[in-house]
């Protein structure tokens, strides 16, 4: 389950722009989503060989040129569907945790 | 003392402690492991590599030297594989990953090259402090040693006059202020000096600053100062500029006028004398470039200038003397005018030649190219006698050998037939 919400977490945040990984990892640390880096790089893999991501490289100001990752069409769709379930999730699980 | 490795991560080269390396290839190994069975392994784990050597700072030369410190750093970053998530494939790992050089640190070759390394860095290091310490000596020296020079040189041009000055030196040195003010505008003096200092002061002091920077190693950049001190250096420029455009326009148009006797029969010996002399002149200010000398007597702003003497052979048995007044000024007409106002008096009673030992500007006239030029003629074998009194000297009349008085014309030239003369 925290796999698949991490998923959805880096979906959302590339849906806003393409991204370097540390940049994700920045975010999802800010957000304690994840705790240690290395999770993230299969992770990455994993979207990008399903076609919900797609990369490119960018010279570096330091170092190596760098993966910018960002969102295919399919990712996109993906990502709104992910968006529609998690409302609904939230919704269910508020409902139980509210009844009394 | 530890050993290093030299390994290669995600295409960048690191030095790793021997202690460091064994943790390293532990978690790589274990790494390696943990995403074998999985789709994309290698993209992983390249990606993975590629951010711990950033994480290591690659990419620098001489390469990074990794420590056992950097290495438990690293992996508290990117985590244990193990923490990842925890529905990943649990294999046991079992293969190395990454790329080891073939560097063997204890090879002959290997000391003998960090020996020599180590011998030309600290040759080098010294030689760049002992090049560093001449050239601030140098600098030092020479910085003083032209400041020197330079307050020498202004206190000689531009205050020679002073009294105390005035009672050590030569009175004939020439003073720039004392010039400017012949041929200048009173008013317009210490503008155009204090704009030639900044035209020629800033550039001089941005070399100085730019020296010391270098031998200093500021890094600092002044960027508002220098563009101030860029606009007021082109201010300054452009003031200069129009200010002696204006001053010196005056000198545009140059015109004459002569006055001509001619000389026939010419007399066998021309006798010089003067009538008025430079030593009975009143003046309170004296300057002199070249030949030329300028008596200024500031109490009646009158301006007088010595004349100049020529004395060349004729084409006939004749001769003549020609006495021009030249004057410069914006306009032809004003030039003539200019030229007419020039004071200067001569005569010619038997056969001596009476001249004025100076000519004299109107009251209040600056020296604008203002010259009289005394052209005499004579046939050849004509003797040329200055009076006792008289020195060639007070009317630029400038022969080798400088101080004779009696002169024949031979082959057109005069000739020195001076006893007196100590060739």
């Amino acid at each position: 389950m925290r796999k698949g919400i991490l998923e959805y977490c880096i979906l959302a945040v590339l849906s806003r722009n393409s991204c370097y990984a540390v940049d994700i990892i920045n975010e999802l640390k800010k957000a304690r989503v994840i705790v240690v880096e290395g999770t993230l790089y299969p992770l990455l893999t994993r979207q990008k060989n399903a076609g919900l991501l797609s990369y490119r490289w960018q010279e570096s100001p330091q170092g190596p040129p760098r993966k910018y990752y960002e969102l295919t069409e399919l990712g996109q769709i993906y990502l709104r569907e992910l968006d529609k379930v998690w409302d609904e999730l939230v919704e269910s699980v508020n409902q139980i945790r509210d009844r009394k | 003392m530890k050993k290093t490795l030299d390994i290669n991560i995600a295409g960048q080269l690191f030095r790793v402690d021997e202690d460091a390396w064994e943790v390293l290839k532990h978690y790589l190994d274990h790494v390696s492991a943990r995403f074998k069975s999985e789709q994309g392994a290698d993209e992983t784990l390249a990606d993975i590599e590629a951010r711990i050597a950033e994480i290591f700072g690659g990419g620098k030369e001489p390469p990074t030297l990794v420590s056992k410190e950097m290495v438990t750093n690293m992996i508290n970053i990117m985590g244990a594989p193990e923490d990842y998530y925890d529905d990943g494939p649990a294999v046991k790992y079992k293969k190395l990953y990454v790329r080891k050089s073939m560097y063997d640190p204890n090879s002959f070759s290997a000391r003998l090259g960090r020996t020599l390394s180590g011998f030309f860095t600290a040759f080098g290091k010294l030689m760049s402090a002992i090049m560093r310490v001449f050239a601030i000596i140098l600098g030092a020296f020479f910085t003083l040693f032209g400041f020197l020079l330079f307050f020498t040189f202004v206190i000689l041009i531009f205050f020679n006059n002073a009294p105390f000055f005035a009672s050590v030196m030569e009175p004939q040195i020439t003073n720039v202020h004392g010039l400017l003010s012949i041929v200048l505008n009173t008013n317009a003096i210490w503008p155009i000096l204090i704009l030639a200092a900044l035209v020629t002061l800033l550039p001089l002091a941005a070399v100085i600053w730019l020296g010391i920077k270098l031998i200093f190693r500021i890094r600092e950049s002044f960027r508002v100062l220098n563009i101030v001190l860029f606009l007021v250096w082109t201010a300054s420029l452009c003031a200069l500029a129009v200010i002696l455009s204006l001053q010196l326009s005056v000198y545009s148009n140059r015109e004459s006028v002569e006055k001509r006797l001619t000389l026939d029969p010419a007399p066998k010996t021309l006798w010089i004398n003067t009538m008025k002399k430079q030593a009975n002149l009143s003046h309170d200010r004296y300057a002199s470039v070249e030949d030329f000398r300028f008596f200024v007597d500031r109490s009646n702003d009158i301006l007088h200038a010595s004349p100049e003497l020529r004395i060349r052979g004729s084409d006939n048995g004749t001769g003549y003397i020609a006495v021009q007044r030249r004057a410069n000024s914006n306009s032809d007409t004003e030039a003539v005018r200019n030229a007419r106002q020039i004071e200067y008096d001569w005569k010619m009673s038997g056969d001596t030649l009476y001249l004025d030992e100076y000519c004299t500007l109107p009251p209040g006239a600056k020296w604008n190219g203002s010259i009289v030029d005394i052209d005499i003629r004579l046939p050849e074998g004509t003797e040329i006698r200055f009076v006792p009194e008289v020195s060639p000297d007070v009317l630029n009349f400038h022969l080798f050998p400088w101080k004779d008085q009696a002169w024949k014309i031979v082959d057109g030239w005069p000739r020195s037939i001076d006893d007196r003369t100590d060739q």
